[in-house]
């Protein structure tokens, strides 16, 4: 028998340094293809993952909507949506305090910046065409100016027109707290935690000007009343699966504009309609202002403010419609036909006008553990 | 010293000094700002409040029921894989694996379809009640979330239950049965003295990962349970790192002591094993008709179990709910390279997976050696750091490691490579414990052949030790590998667009309605972890679970 | 190539109070000795500090001159085979044989002439490409006896090799070794538990009890001759009596067991207690009515090969007797819980040291 027929041993040098290798030319080729590309010297903006995420073309919308920016500042913008909302942002403002990378956050709502961490990785900007938005927008949602109104929409109850309609349920046109207090009504309601999503949080606070403000009631009567029986899920997305698959959840706590959005995506009459609460001869809705502003300390301030300016213009604005679905802020664009289903400002009274910004500030903890504590009972 | 024992020493510290970097700084430095600095709640104030006492006692208690649940519906799986003859054994065993990495939230809506108001259960049950509303949801607060858990954990139960009972010779049991022993005497007296320290080992696990669950409460509790987890997210969320630093004190606490006693439960369930695999079989037709109904009807509640939410991910793949009508876009995206395609979370979930896995391996196998020196406190520091991974929260440790390492070292704007650390911390006890457990097993004389024979350190490690070591490595980075792929909460956190895994990517395909998008995804994360376990399950013969 | 292999002194003291030693041993250059003992006596810690894996506390190991204590396992050139064979699961034979010499990177085309050379030895050659779990558990010893003379050992160290293995393949296999080791003349120890084992293969004997070694010689020695009561029960079938020497005469002394008493040969003081042990073969069995012989119970008779083994009691003393002659034995079955008779030849009973009573 010959010396070769036998096997040697592999020399696990050998086999270590080919491992090596290999682990190496594959950590350098995904180094290379995720290395950051274009100029250094680029702008940044924070948002959260959806932003401008619901339109035709998600895909091209960012040159569609800033190229024109890029073109006459010849910068280059990345739009970097986190894997988060805007409460995630700020989270990672706050972590890189000491480094900034981003010049420019939008998204911060007017409940968010009530609270210190949000102002504290911002710097106040005022823009030089604020003009161009309507100035109560800008009180809803920030007269010191941390943040500019950049979108805005109405947090309402929607529901599925497939589930019920006026004729099945006749309350669904002037639907009170005091109609989705029954078993019936609690169960088919789905909204969200107000600890984990801005809608969520939107709602409860409509919850409580509605009995605080205008019913002079304890507003933890409701929460107690329903408790057992609504559903609360983690987040918009969540809230929204559940109310679509699930045949018995009729109300989702979502936006005014979901009617039009459904009408504008089928092209046929909508599938769910609004049902903004009703009290005394009157609709209500807690309005949402989200915001753009200035990261403190950011490495572009000129071209940051250049930016923010540029969001208040029509060539951002007149996208917000029907990328955002979010009403715009600038006063000047028309909406589309498809917003005609969609509730608008004038349609409701505001509520936030009955929540003085100062109050929301003091007492959102505290509403929160209160609404924990009727939760967790 | 002299320097071969230097670089030894070298070689098992190596990995202690890495943990200390990346996981017991950044979470301390966590910890130390939100208990110290005086932002936010104090830490009394946390203890005392009555929330936090509810969170408490709701955690404890969940993590309870879901245990009992999943190791009451695991132990007869474990019995039947090991003891029933039948074809497709392998493939059920390596399915078994796959709820560990699912996305919460696929399981989720696997669980509204399969066991929600009007899901398939309920439209079953109204058609035999006849009645026109929904008769049972079970996909919704306690029971949802024991119930998900129960998903979650039976298949832990059953892989390493099935694995110590295959090793329990079958003589012992024929020569019980010859002294007169009845089946439920032989259970008693035999095979469960024989499983128990498995089974308590796999209840400890199975409580650990209840313990701090949480995607799943929030999404099933209908906000009225909370475990300590969730509540430690809402802090961060709501930049109270007082009682975010607080609770996660109190996690790490409660669920190191209970690491601890599953490392304890693991040298127990050490003596006395031997790896033999001759356990005695049945086909289904030596089996009464009773013996076989009673078979029938609980692996019909395992598969309506298990396999119902599974079978659910599968049709969402290729059926879309807003047109209602069957498609391949989402396989097609999975191939589309562009912004929004799936490729790069696929080329992602690959590169980080598989990084991240050979990392876990290449530290598991030293902290598995320095754990062996079972005298010296090197070993227990070893096992505490192995273990820690389990009980420090994802979201901690994802915000640790913002704060501490990529900030400092500017990875802001590229933050991959702590992605990577983050998924293999997560994947480290298990890849550490399937090695460690391996290397125990390896025959003591095996070793001292080769340093007879003139085998250096080094060729004694290359020649006998690892080749030897490779079934117990190979399950442990299928485990770690499983952990990273399905990782979510870390990796939203520190990723930024260009980073989104196929677990991130599903949630938010989800987000946006791109339904078969994240079906197709989650479909993917499915079949490469089930390939991944067929592949080792063959290479090391069907004793997957038993290394855990 | 091989050396003299002596252990002087060697001493190791356990944390849970097992002792073991002082052993001392000496092993001729291509010498085979085995340790002979029952589970416990320190056989398999003696060899393992041979081997290196136990360091002793005192004393000394010399191969040749030099002291080997502190060198260390793998230097020390030695051959071992483990009781549990210890085969590297994850090789084949081949590589399992060529393992060490692998290791000390010989190039390949020697560690091929020298495996086969090795296998040619022990008729293996035709297994060189099976893996470890198609071969025999005879063939996994004569693979495992290649891998441990592969190197060319100084030392051959053998631990129950054959303890796992059914009678016939065990004998076999111990005409085996004997014939490589006498072919290789390496210096080889033995372990094992089994009297007939030890016998077979050995060129001398070490019997070891409670740690030490307590007698060293020829089979044959040990046989005719052992020197105190615990070789001689270990070794012979334990027909072992104890009494009070009562009368001494030229060579021999008068021993009283109970009422009895007995001639045997040996000295000592009269009064002092003393056992004395007779061999099986020579004891001679009688029936009831014989005139010189003493009363004791016939308790079995059992065919054996060339024999019969007869068991007796004898005042609550077990006697063991050989016998040939097959009426005696036809009489003696059907007298079964019946009187017979046994005596010996003062010649042929001896005193041992120590006696236990």
């Amino acid at each position: 028998m010959s010396a070769g027929q036998y096997p040697t041993r592999r020399d696990p040098r050998r086999v270590i340094m080919g491992l090596a290798v290999i682990v190496t030319v594959t950590v350098a080729a995904y180094t290379v293809w995720v290395w950051p590309r274009g100029p250094a010297n680029k702008l940044i903006v924070y948002t959260y993952d959806s932003f401008m995420a619901w339109g035709d073309d998600p895909l091209t919308i960012d040159s569609r909507v800033f190229g024109p920016f890029m073109q006459q500042y010849d910068v280059e913008i990345e739009i970097v949506r986190l894997q988060t909302d805007a409460n995630g942002v700020i989270a990672r403002l706050i972590t890189e305090l000491e480094r900034p990378v981003a010049d420019v956050v939008i998204g911060i709502d007017n409940v968010l910046i009530l609270q210190e961490p949000s102002q504290s990785v911002l710097e106040p900007y005022t823009p030089s065409n604020i003009n161009l938005v309507n100035d109560s927008l800008i009180a809803s949602l920030d007269p010191e100016h941390y943040v500019t109104p950049f979108d805005f929409g109405l947090v309402s109850l929607i529901y599925s027109m497939a589930k019920i309609n006026a004729t099945t349920h006749p309350e669904v046109a002037n639907l009170t707290f005091s109609n989705l207090g029954t078993t019936e009504m609690a169960s088919s309601l789905v909204t969200e935690d107000p600890h984990l999503s801005s809608t969520g949080l939107a709602f409860l606070l409509t919850e409580i000007a509605v009995y605080e403000k205008l019913l002079g009631q304890d507003w933890r009567q409701w929460w107690s009343q329903v408790h057992g029986y609504v559903d609360v899920l983690p987040g918009w997305t969540d809230a929204w699966q559940v109310w679509s698959t699930e045949a018995t959840k009729w109300f989702l706590v979502s936006y005014g504009t979901d009617p039009a959005y459904s009408y504008y995506s089928t092209n046929s009459t909508p599938d769910a309609a609004v049902a903004p609460v009703y009290n005394a001869g009157s609709h209500y809705a807690w309005m949402q202002v989200e915001g753009i502003g200035l990261v403190k300390n950011g490495p572009n301030p000129t071209l940051a403010k250049a930016f923010i300016d540029y969001c208040l213009t029509s060539s951002v604005q007149s996208y917000v419609a029907l990328n955002q679905w979010m009403f715009p802020v600038n006063n000047e664009v028309t909406l589309p036909t498809a917003y005609s289903y969609a509730l608008q400002a004038e349609d409701v009274n505001i509520l936030n006008a009955l929540l003085p910004r100062s109050e929301i500030a003091a007492n959102l903890t505290l509403w929160l553990d209160e609404w924990d504590i009727i939760f967790s009972s | 010293m002299n320097r071969h024992s230097l670089m030894g020493h070298l070689a098992l510290a190596s990995p202690l000094v890495l943990l200390m970097c990346f996981l017991v700084y950044p979470v301390a430095d966590v910890l130390g700002q939100g208990l110290f600095s005086g932002t936010g709640t104090s830490f009394y104030d946390v203890v005392v409040s009555p929330v936090t006492q509810r969170t408490f006692t709701f955690t404890v208690i969940q993590a309870a029921l879901s245990t009992a649940l999943a190791v009451l519906l695991g132990l007869p799986g474990a019995f039947l894989i090991v003891r029933l003859r039948f074809r497709g054994k392998s493939v059920i065993r390596a399915a078994m694996i796959i709820p560990f990495v699912l996305p919460p939230i696929v399981v989720v809506v696997g669980f509204l379809q399969m066991f929600g108001a009007f899901g398939i259960l309920d439209s079953l049950m109204m058609a035999i009640t006849g009645s026109p509303v929904s008769v049972i949801n079970l996909a919704a607060g306690l029971p949802g979330i024991v119930l998900a858990h129960a998903f979650y954990n039976i298949p832990l139960v059953v892989l390493m239950v099935s694995a110590s009972l295959e090793r329990l010779n079958p003589e012992v049991e024929e020569s019980a049965e010859l002294l007169g022993a009845s089946h439920f005497q032989n259970l008693r007296r035999i095979v469960l003295p024989h499983i128990i320290p498995s089974l308590l080992a796999s209840a400890v696990l199975t409580y650990l990962f209840c313990f701090t669950s949480f995607p799943i409460v929030l999404a099933l509790g209908q906000g009225s349970y909370m475990t300590l987890e969730a509540r430690i997210w809402y802090a961060f969320r709501y930049f109270d790192y007082g009682e975010a630093s607080s609770l996660a004190l109190i996690q790490i606490l409660v669920t190191l002591s209970l690491a601890y006693s599953y490392v304890r439960l693991g040298r127990m369930r050490q003596q006395g094993i031997a790896p033999t695999s001759s356990a005695k079989q049945v086909g289904l037709r030596d089996l009464n008709r009773v013996q076989v109904v009673l078979i029938l009807a609980y692996l019909a509640l395992l598969a309506f179990l298990v396999a119902g939410p599974i079978a659910a991910v599968v049709r969402s793949s290729i059926y879309d709910p807003l047109t209602r009508s069957y498609s391949l876009a989402g396989f097609e995206n999975l191939l589309s390279a562009g912004t929004g395609g799936g490729l790069v979370p696929l080329v992602n979930s690959a590169f980080y997976a598989t990084m991240s896995t050979l990392f876990a391996v290449a530290l598991g196998i030293p902290l598995a050696f320095a754990h062996r020196g079972s005298k010296n406190p090197a070993a227990s520091l070893a096992s505490i750091m192995a273990l820690l991974p389990l009980g420090v929260s994802a979201i901690t440790l994802a915000y640790g490691l913002m704060r501490a390492i990529v900030v400092p070292l500017g990875l802001s704007s590229n933050p991959w490579p702590v992605i990577i650390v983050a998924q293999t911390i997560i994947g480290l006890p298990f890849s550490a414990r399937s090695i460690e457990i391996a290397l125990r097993s390896i025959d003591p004389a095996l070793l001292d052949q080769a340093d007879l024979l003139g085998a250096s350190r080094l060729q004694k490690l290359f020649f006998v030790e690892l080749p030897l070591l490779a079934p117990g490595i190979l399950v442990g980075a299928a485990f770690a590998f499983a952990m990273a792929i399905g990782e979510m909460s870390a990796t939203l956190f520190i990723a930024l667009p260009q980073n989104v895994t196929l677990a991130v990517a599903i949630y938010q395909n989800l987000g946006v309605r791109k339904f078969v998008e994240a079906g197709a995804g989650a479909l993917v994360l499915v079949v490469t972890c089930l390939v991944a376990f067929l592949t080792i399950d063959r290479m090391t013969s069907g004793s997957s679970g038993g290394t855990l | 190539m091989s050396v003299r292999m002596e252990l002087r002194g060697l001493k190791r003291e356990f944390s849970d109070g097992t002792r073991i030693g002082p052993v001392d041993l000496l092993v001729d250059r291509g010498e085979l000795v085995t340790l002979l003992g029952p589970s416990g006596s320190g056989k398999t810690t003696t060899l393992r500090m041979i081997a290196g894996f136990i360091r002793p506390q005192a004393g000394s190991l010399l191969f040749d001159k030099d002291n080997v204590l502190r060198v260390p396992p793998r230097e020390r050139g030695i051959g071992m085979v483990f009781q549990s064979i210890a085969l590297f699961p994850n090789m084949t034979v081949f590589q399992n044989i060529a393992f060490g010499l692998d290791m000390a990177r010989w190039k390949h085309e020697d560690v091929v002439y020298r495996v086969e050379e090795i296998s040619d030895v022990l008729r293996i050659r035709s297994l060189l490409y099976r893996h470890i779990n198609e071969i025999s558990g005879g063939e996994a010893q004569r693979v495992a006896l290649a891998r441990a003379l592969a190197k060319q050992p100084r030392v051959l160290l053998l631990d129950e090799p054959l303890s796992s293995l059914d009678p016939q393949l065990r004998e076999h296999l111990q005409m085996e070794i004997r014939r490589v080791q006498r072919s290789l003349a390496i210096t080889t120890i033995y372990v094992t538990h089994n009297q007939t084992e030890a016998f077979a293969v050995a060129d001398r004997v070490a019997v070891m009890n409670e740690g030490r070694v307590i007698q060293t010689g020829s089979p044959e020695d040990l046989y005719e001759s052992p020197r105190n009561e615990f070789v001689a029960r270990f070794l012979g079938s334990g027909n072992v009596f104890s009494g009070r020497i009562e009368e001494v005469r030229e060579h021999t002394v008068l021993v009283s067991v109970k009422e009895h008493r007995f001639e045997v040969r040996g000295q000592g003081q009269v009064g002092a207690r003393v056992c004395f042990t007779v061999k099986p073969e020579d004891v001679v069995v009688a029936n009831a009515g014989a005139s010189n012989g003493y009363p004791a119970i016939v308790l079995s008779v059992i065919p054996q090969i060339g024999s019969h083994r007869v068991v007796l009691d004898f005042d609550g003393t077990q006697v063991v007797s050989l016998l040939t002659d097959s009426e005696l034995v036809r009489q003696l079955s059907g007298a079964i819980g019946q009187r017979a008779s046994i005596r010996f030849d003062p010649e042929s009973a001896a005193l041992v040291e120590p006696c236990s009573g």
